[in-house]
Formats: C-alpha cells, sequence, structure tokens
C-alpha cells in the first residue's frame, strides 16, 4: 500500500522529474479504476474519476505531507469525485445519512426484476444495490483488501464506524443471500 | 455478550481483523450457539461469494489504452494482472482454517463431553 516506492518516485517528482508521475500513475492506476467502477457501476464514469483524480492529485502534491501516505490520499481524492458523481446524477442531489440503520438499500439505483439464474449475478446485483456508504467499505475490504484503518484514512471515518458498516452490509447481504446459499449446498 | 455482538466479532474475523483474546471469547461462544455458527457459515459463503464477482476488468482491456498526460508528455501505461492469485489464497485458506478451527472445537467439546461422563467399569479394569 504505502510502500517506499512511492515515497522515492514523489521525492523524483520534487526534485524535478515529473515523469515519475506516470509512474505512478501506472503503479495505481488500474487498481483505482476498478475500485471506482465498482462503485459508480459505470466504465466511462469510473475512467473519467480515475483521470480526474490523478489530475487532481497531480496539482495538489505539494499539499501531500505524508508522502508514504499517498495511496490513501489517492483513494480519497478519488472517492470524493465518485460522490460527487453520484450527487450529480441524483435526482434530490443527496447522499443518505449513514446513520440510519434501516436504510441500508439504496432504493434510487432502479431496480430491475430480480430473475438471476447465477448466484454470482445474484450476489453482484445485491451488492450493487446496497447503499454507496456501505458498498464502498465492503469492496475496500473485500477487493481491495484494505484493513479497518487503512479503510477508515480513505473514508474519514472512524475505525469503528467502518466496523460497524462492514457488518451491517454483510448482514444485510446475508439476508438476502442466505437462502440461496443453502439451495446450491442442496444441488 | 449477546449474539448481535458475537455476530460483530464474526465480522472483524471474517476480515481478520479480532484479537485473539477476543477470538478465544468468540469460539468458545460458538461452541454453545447455533445461531452464532450458521452466522459465521453465511459469512464465510457470503466472503467466498463476493470474491467471484470481484473482477469487473478482468475481461476488458481496452482501458490499457489510456494515458496520462503530464504537461505534454504521454506515458505507456503498463498493464497489472489480474486480481492477485495471493488474494484469492487468502480467502480460501481463511474458510479451510475456519473450518478446520470449528472441526477441532467441535472434537475437543465431544471429548469433553465424554470424560464427564462416567466410564465403564469394563473399560477401566484390565482385563
Ligand atoms: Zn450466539
Amino acid at each position: 500500500m504505502h510502500s517506499p516506492e512511492d515515497s522515492e518516485l514523489l521525492s523524483q517528482i520534487r526534485s524535478g522529474n515529473e515523469r515519475a508521475f506516470t509512474d505512478l500513475y501506472n503503479k495505481h492506476r488500474r487498481r483505482l479504476l476498478a475500485y471506482c467502477f465498482r462503485l459508480l457501476q459505470d466504465r466511462v464514469a469510473a475512467e473519467d474519476v480515475v483521470q480526474v483524480a490523478f489530475q487532481k492529485a497531480y496539482e495538489s502534491l505539494s499539499s501531500l505531507n505524508k508522502p508514504e501516505l499517498f495511496f490513501y490520499w489517492l483513494y480519497s481524492i478519488a472517492r470524493n469525485e465518485v460522490y460527487s458523481v453520484v450527487r450529480r446524477t441524483r435526482k434530490n442531489g443527496t447522499i443518505s445519512s449513514i446513520d440510519d440503520e434501516k436504510d441500508i438499500w439504496d432504493e434510487e439505483t432502479p431496480h430491475e426484476l430480480v430473475l438471476k439464474n447465477e448466484l454470482a449475478e445474484l450476489v453482484q446485483y445485491h451488492l450493487n444495490h446496497l447503499k454507496l456508504e456501505y458498498r464502498e467499505v465492503l469492496i475496500l475490504r473485500q477487493y481491495d483488501k484494505l484493513s479497518y484503518a487503512e479503510i477508515a484514512a480513505i473514508t474519514g471515518d472512524t475505525i469503528s464506524s467502518v466496523e460497524s458498516r462492514l457488518f451491517k452490509a454483510r448482514k444485510a447481504l446475508a439476508k438476502k443471500l442466505a437462502p440461496y446459499f443453502n439451495e446450491e449446498e442442496k444441488s | 455478550m449477546n449474539c448481535v455482538e458475537y455476530q460483530q466479532m464474526i465480522s472483524r474475523l471474517v476480515d481478520l481483523e479480532l484479537k485473539a483474546a477476543a477470538s478465544t471469547e468468540l469460539f468458545e461462544h460458538l461452541g454453545k450457539c447455533a445461531e452464532c455458527r450458521e452466522f459465521l457459515d453465511t459469512m464465510m459463503k457470503l466472503t467466498a461469494e463476493l470474491d467471484k464477482v470481484g473482477m469487473p476488468l478482468e475481461h476488458s482491456e481496452s482501458i490499457s489504452d489510456k494515458r496520462f498526460y503530464v504537461g505534454d508528455r504521454m506515458s505507456a501505461p503498463r498493464m497489472a494482472g489480474p486480481r492477485s492469485f495471493r488474494s484469492r489464497i487468502s480467502t480460501f485458506a481463511l474458510l479451510i482454517m475456519l473450518t478446520l478451527f470449528i472441526g477441532l472445537l467441535f472434537s475437543v467439546n465431544i471429548s469433553a463431553q465424554r470424560t464427564q461422563e462416567p466410564i465403564p467399569q469394563e473399560l477401566v479394569q484390565p482385563r
């Protein structure tokens, strides 16, 4: 994550080697794109967010005090971009409060008729319908393999809030999917 | 502690964020609570299923054409491989580890129960 290589590249950039930024870009772009794509479910929008995030990171590199935290800093820039995209595309322009325990499912993501044959499709479907705030912690944990502390560094939450959102997201998904898990076992 | 709190611990366990002392306490509870055992089982299955859908970009390589411009220079991005084998291994290893652990827990429980039963005399006395 916060490999010394990032710090090394950043110090090269600071001493005038701008090309080192393209190394940073190459190093992190694909992973960042996967993260944004999972959040937005829109390839083009995700690519745009990644470009904007790198652009913003490049422009404000001087404000990064701890080069070893570049990765988290970059992710948090991308995350903010994702949230702005979602806000722009929302009917009411807001993102719901994450404190509402009962409200884990995203009602604004269009619900097509659930007629999925494959368990994987069902899992993907329900994952996509979790509210952004729940989906993002699950994605950062499950696919980016980040620790609670690392996720908290990106989302700006406390570790216990990250933990609690992960728990609620999993519990909500399990409620929807557990019957299918059992079905699959029988078959 | 109630079952919801233990289930929160299970979520931490799945994330490998549960401290050793807490896991001892959790596994003690799992030994006697079927509901939480089922929850653990569901969480493990969910984690495995989520892993299977976790590769949105694997089959679409057109993104490799993207370039990042620094000033007017252009760089050719290096493609990263598909999601690491290691990350899949880790979930798989966790599944096996937990299955073994629970199995062990039960065998310990069963043998503990056995030792509490009166031992038939014919087994104790030499023939
Ligand atoms: Zn319980």
